[in-house]
């Protein structure tokens, strides 16, 4: 007799449930960002009034990313407060990983990030990001 | 057997968590006062065994740079029990959307105490000094 078992993963005694998930978390993620031209792609942030970006993860690169460069500010073609700027050239495949943290000390309350490649690759590429963070909002 | 489709289904908000098995908040207090030697308890939150890892520092009230304030972080009252966090000084908090994040202080124990005493250190005469205080680390208590 064989036992099919579902779910895979089923957790029934953890004791903390937080519905309002102040953990470090996902801000905004981009899929797909094209690299092959200079300018800026807008992405929304993920349901947060005030928030404290720490980290950018990059990944899934569609070529040898050798030349593209990135930035992410709070404000339209490189303005506002810049939260990361970085080379891609660590991205030499589809399942390189960049981590970059955030230098910087400021909260902030604005719903869009303009992720802007600064440098095109010169054929065609994209690549996956991600900004992970602290919700600071909710107190208020 | 019916098709019991997939196993995880992720809409356009990714944020819905039932559990909490993640680097996430163990306790925060809003408009901590530091206008004098004090100290606030506060409750962890859902967590029998806890390691913290960052204490994050926003929303200054005032400018803090001159005013001397300084934050601890204990899990007994009049600073005894772990010393998890501080003293330290807030004199980076010009305005309230500096941010500040430190590490823990003492880094090797996992806690079981159910409160901790956020403490201001000094006596800065400021009465509507404040800050936000949060609380990050690890639920080590929920496995069985």
């Amino acid at each position: 007799m064989s036992t099919i078992g579902f779910p895979a993963s089923s957790i029934s005694n953890h004791p903390s449930t937080i519905a309002n998930n102040q953990g470090l978390r996902l801000i905004a993620n981009l899929s797909g960002m094209n690299l092959n031209s200079v300018g800026d792609t807008i992405v929304n942030v993920q349901n947060i009034k005030t928030w404290y970006p720490l980290y950018l993860i990059g990944t899934n690169a569609s070529t040898n990313l050798t030349t593209a460069a990135i930035t992410i500010n709070t404000g339209a073609n490189g303005t506002g407060d810049n939260l990361f700027t970085t080379s891609l050239v660590g991205l030499t495949s589809s399942t390189a990983v960049i981590f970059i943290t955030n230098s910087g000390n400021l909260s902030e309350d604005i719903q869009r990030l303009y992720f802007r490649c600064t440098t095109a690759q010169g054929a065609a590429a994209t690549a996956d990001f991600w900004v992970y963070g602290w919700d600071l909002g909710f107190l208020s | 057997m019916p098709n019991l489709g997939p196993a995880v289904t992720i809409t356009n908000h990714p944020q819905v968590w039932n559990i909490n098995q993640s680097l996430r908040l163990l306790a925060s207090l809003k408009d901590m006062n530091f206008s004098q030697i004090q100290e606030t308890k506060v409750q962890i939150i859902d967590s029998a065994k806890w390691y913290p890892l960052y204490m994050v520092l926003s929303n200054a009230s005032v400018n803090f740079t001159a005013i001397g304030a300084a934050i601890s972080i204990y899990t007994g009252p009049n600073a005894t029990g772990n010393h998890i966090f501080g003293g330290t000084p807030l004199a980076t908090h010009t305005n309230s959307r500096i941010v500040n994040q430190i590490n823990v202080n003492s880094g090797t124990r996992a806690n079981t105490a159910t409160d901790i005493f956020i403490r201001s250190d000094n006596n800065t005469g400021i009465p509507n000094a404040t800050l936000d205080v949060f609380i990050y680390g690890f639920d080590l208590g929920f496995l069985p």
